[in-house]
């Protein structure tokens, strides 16, 4: 292999040279040779990349442009790079996932620094392993999500590693389903039609650094375990059915340092179990926590709830998790001992909000004098709260994390 | 003798130009509109997006309007009824000097509350919301004096007219909203999402409330019912249906008021 | 002229009047008399259509008062101590009185002179003295040629000058005509003014015709004497 390296040639295309196309320069290049796509407009489609170790880059703008044919590129041999190349127009289909840069059942694919305009599926990865998908920007016109792919798609992969991706107006700007050990880092997600990140049956993940504002339905993790989850920002995900994250069935993840901003729901937990929530912000959302009874034995602390509308909703008179140490904007009690710790307890499920988990017709009174006098008997009787959950060392100032 | 005639177009202003004068000028009316325009301008100084001011406004509009259009047009009804006799010993038909007194009253509200809501929304730059605004003002304050009106005109004992006002607002703005929360638990095992927007459209206040809602980023907070009423509120058949209750609550109040005021004794 | 006929009106559970009849004339002064609570206000009230008879009929010159209020153009009627809207001037107030009646001329700037209140026209009737509000009063009712006056207790809270220019003015439409009712507590005021009295006692008419007639009936010293023993005779019955 080494040898093959060193020996290895170029071929290069452009509009004026012997090789005008991908398709052509593929057929004659050798194992491990380099393909420099010259700045042109190359009108083609199902590309197909089949020998190991090629290194396609582009060179200015080099656009591939698939015109509404067929899929752009299909890597099919292994350790294969596609670097600074723009990939456009794949045509929607339903019955083929069609992809700008699709790889299947490869190991060792980098795509780095490339543009993909308009496609179904933008990149698309199946069975593969250990890939490096880097710095690309990815953007599609989708209206419907019927008549969307997502942007960046992996299933049945392991060891991957998505970081600094841009994906505009997908489906789903993220999409992992069977993909085990990778990472996604520093990715911003947004406008994507469904989901900023659609993550299941993937375990032992890690996602930490991405931004995911103004998706339709915000992110969401489900049957997956062993998840962590740190240093994202979740923002403006605001909708009937827009969650920060939703998580569903989910086991010993960690959730830590994230910010949840302006979703209708921040985090909404569904049979999520043995997950520590430590050191979030969560502002200004409609609810910021909802917790579903089947969610247990998580644990939330040091996390700050700022001037959220709800600050927990939970379908449960009784708790199954613990929350302690957090800081409650909502909360007007007060510190004798001056220990920085409230000396009374601290009940982040109102009355109204746990009405309005229970009995979902009463969220149209929302804003009505009568909610609110409700809310002014609670404070007044904490006790006709009917809610055992309850944070018994709320905080007085707001958790600086590291 | 000479005489003009009697139905000519001026003598019917001049009673509604009458009363307007005498509303506008009084200090509470003064102090309304002067109160008004300061909260709205202080909820909206210090709203930094487009729901919240909304919202703001609206949280303000649905305590106090219902209570201002109740409460003024009820004392002052009181206060001029010795005045309304010397009014109807002239000669002028008794429908039309409640028609005058409905109409300066209605109108002077209007006009406050678009010099103290819309105006500041204006200044603002909320100018698309200060129009639905405007709108449902003008619906409010028709309606809740017509409410108070046929109240007073049908209770000669002061004390027992303005309780009877504080009751229905009352009604209006806390206890309706309770006895449909009380309905929605109780019933909770019955597919009632269907029947709540034909029920709470009952009530003028929860029309507006809810309208101003769904026009917000609050929408998405109401959830499966919410969804339920803005396709209730959003088809023809429920503008229609929120159209014929409202304007129910201006023409029976009013009418009834009407039918009492003929043949009261002063 | 006023025709009242089986006038019967019944508050609640209280019945004020039991069947009250009584003509006016044109040119004289009927003064409609009876202690407090006797029915003279509701009698009065019902002649200006105020309130509503369960029985009879009233007839202003030939028109029912109960079909349409156009004979109301007809009728100059001084309230009780009236209030007026604090917010408003009497400018305003006479304005809005000539725009309501459909007489082409006003007799309004001379008794605006007459009782010397030009300088109070403009000030709001809160900022006025109950001796104006009652002159104001009196240049409302008498400012149109009007066939019929109704005055109730008219000279209440004006000084002597002015209660004399008030009663002068009684007189002179009287002369000219007009049909004067008027209700007073001042006897003395009654005699200077009336022709004729119409005496209530619990809602009937116990004595109706000339004044004079009255003092002879009861061979009554004058006619506070008379009128108590009207009163006296009534209750021996």
């Amino acid at each position: 292999m080494l040898i093959n390296i060193l020996i290895a040639g170029t071929v290069v295309v452009c509009p004026d040279c012997d090789v005008r196309g991908l398709k052509q320069a593929v057929a004659i290049a050798q194992p491990y040779d380099t393909i420099l796509v010259k700045e042109g407009h190359y009108t083609e489609d199902s590309i197909i990349v089949d020998k190991p170790g090629l290194v396609i880059m582009g060179e200015g703008e080099a656009v591939i442009d698939a015109n509404h044919k067929w899929e752009a590129i299909l890597v099919i041999a292994d350790s294969v790079t596609i670097k600074g190349l723009t990939v456009m127009n794949v045509p929607v289909s339903y019955i083929h996932d069609h992809a700008g840069i699709k790889f299947d059942g490869v190991s060792g694919c980098v795509v780095e620094n490339n543009t993909l305009i308009n496609n179904f599926f933008a990149i698309y990865l199946a069975h593969s392993e250990n890939c490096l998908v880097k710095d690309n920007y990815i953007k599609s016109n989708a209206t419907r999500e019927m008549a969307a792919g997502n942007g960046i798609h992996a299933w049945y992969c392991h060891d991957l590693y998505i970081t600094g991706n841009t994906v505009i107006q997908h489906r789903d700007g993220i999409y992992f389903e069977f993909v085990d050990n990778s990472f996604i880092e520093g990715n911003y997600s947004t406008k994507n039609l469904r989901y900023g990140l659609h993550f299941m049956f993937s375990d032992r993940d890690v996602y930490s650094h991405n931004t995911f504002v103004n998706n339709g339905a915000g992110t969401a993790v489900m049957y997956s375990r062993l998840i962590s989850l740190y240093n994202n920002i979740f923002e403006k995900n605001w909708g009937g059915a827009s969650y920060g994250i939703l998580l569903k069935e989910i086991y010993d993840c960690k959730i830590y340092n994230n910010i949840f901003r302006e979703n209708t729901v921040g985090l909404y937990m569904e049979n999520c179990n043995r997950t520590p929530i430590e050191h979030n912000d969560f502002i200004g959302n409609g609810w910021a926590l909802r917790v579903m009874a089947n969610s247990q034995e998580n644990m939330v602390s040091q996390n700050n709830f700022i001037d959220n509308m709800f600050e927990v909703a939970t379908n449960s008179r009784r708790s199954f998790n613990k929350f302690n140490k957090n800081y409650w904007s909502k909360y007007n009690g007060y510190d004798l001992d001056r220990d920085g710790i409230g000396d009374i307890p601290y009940r982040p499920v109102s009355l109204t909000s746990y009405l309005i988990e229970n009995y979902e017709a009463i969220s149209l009174m929302l804003e009505s004098y009568f909610l609110k006098l409700l809310d002014l008997l609670e404070k007044i009787a904490p006790s006709i709260n009917p809610v055992g959950l309850i944070d018994r060392e709320p905080l007085m100032e707001k958790v600086k994390h590291d | 003798m000479q005489l003009r005639n009697l139905s000519s177009g001026s003598r019917q202003l001049s009673l509604f130009e009458h009363y307007i004068n005498d509303i506008v000028r009084g200090k509470w009316f003064i102090a309304y509109t002067v109160l008004l325009f300061a909260l709205i301008y202080a909820v909206l100084m210090f709203s930094f997006e487009t729901s919240q001011a909304v919202v703001g406004v609206m949280n303000l509009v649905i305590f106090i309007v219902p209570a201002v259009g109740l409460f003024f047009t009820s004392m002052y009804y009181y206060s001029r009824r010795e005045f309304m006799e010397f009014i109807l010993s002239q000669p002028v038909s008794r429908t039309f000097v409640y028609f005058s007194f409905y109409l300066a009253m209605s109108l002077a509200m209007i006009f406050s509350f678009i010099l103290g809501v819309s105006v500041p929304m204006f200044i603002q730059g909320f100018a698309p919301e200060a129009i639905k605004m405007s709108l449902w003002g003008v619906l409010l304050n028709m309606i809740f004096v017509a409410i108070s009106l046929m109240v007073s005109v049908l209770a000669d004992d002061r004390v027992r007219g303005l309780g009877t006002v504080l009751l229905l607002w009352f009604f209006f703005t806390i206890f309706y909203d309770a006895v449909l929360t009380a309905v929605i638990i109780y019933f909770r095992d019955y597919p009632i999402e269907k029947f709540i927007p034909f029920v709470i459209a009952i009530n003028p206040v929860d029309d507006f409330r809810i309208s101003t809602l769904l026009s917000t980023d609050i929408a998405a907070m109401l959830g499966y019912s919410g969804a339920v009423i803005k396709h209730f509120f959003g088809r023809f058949f429920g503008v229609l249906y929120v159209a014929f209750l409202q304007s129910l609550w201006v023409l029976i109040p009013f009418l009834v008021g009407l039918w009492r005021f003929r043949k009261k004794d002063f | 002229m006023i025709k009242v006929e089986n006038l019967k009106k019944r508050f609640g559970k209280l019945q004020v009047l039991h069947g009250v009849s009584f003509d006016t004339e044109d040119g004289k002064c009927t003064a409609i008399m009876g202690p407090n609570a006797s029915g003279k206000t509701t009698t009065i009230k019902s002649i200006l259509g105020l309130v509503v008879p369960d029985e009879g009929t009233i007839t202003v010159n030939g028109m029912d008062v109960r079909k349409g209020f156009q004979y109301r153009n007809l009728i100059g009627y001084m309230p009780q101590i009236p209030t007026f809207p604090e917010n408003i001037t009497p400018r305003e107030l006479i304005n809005l009185t000539i725009k309501l009646r459909s007489y082409e001329k006003n007799y309004s700037e001379e008794l605006i002179g007459l009782f010397e209140i030009e300088e109070h026209l403009d000030k709001p009737f809160s900022a006025l003295s109950g001796g104006t509000r009652q002159k104001v009063n009196a240049v409302l009712a008498f400012m149109f040629d009007v066939p019929i006056l109704i005055l109730d207790e008219p000279t209440v809270g004006l000084d002597p000058v002015s209660s004399r220019k008030l009663k002068n003015l009684i007189k002179e439409r009287k002369s000219r005509g007009v049909d004067v009712i008027i209700t007073s507590h001042i006897v003395s005021e009654i005699e200077q003014l009336a022709d004729d009295m119409v005496f209530l006692l619990e809602g009937q008419v116990i004595f109706e015709g000339p004044v004079k007639e009255a003092i002879e009936q009861t061979q009554g010293e004058d006619l506070e004497d008379a009128i108590a023993k009207l009163i006296q005779r009534q209750q021996a019955a």
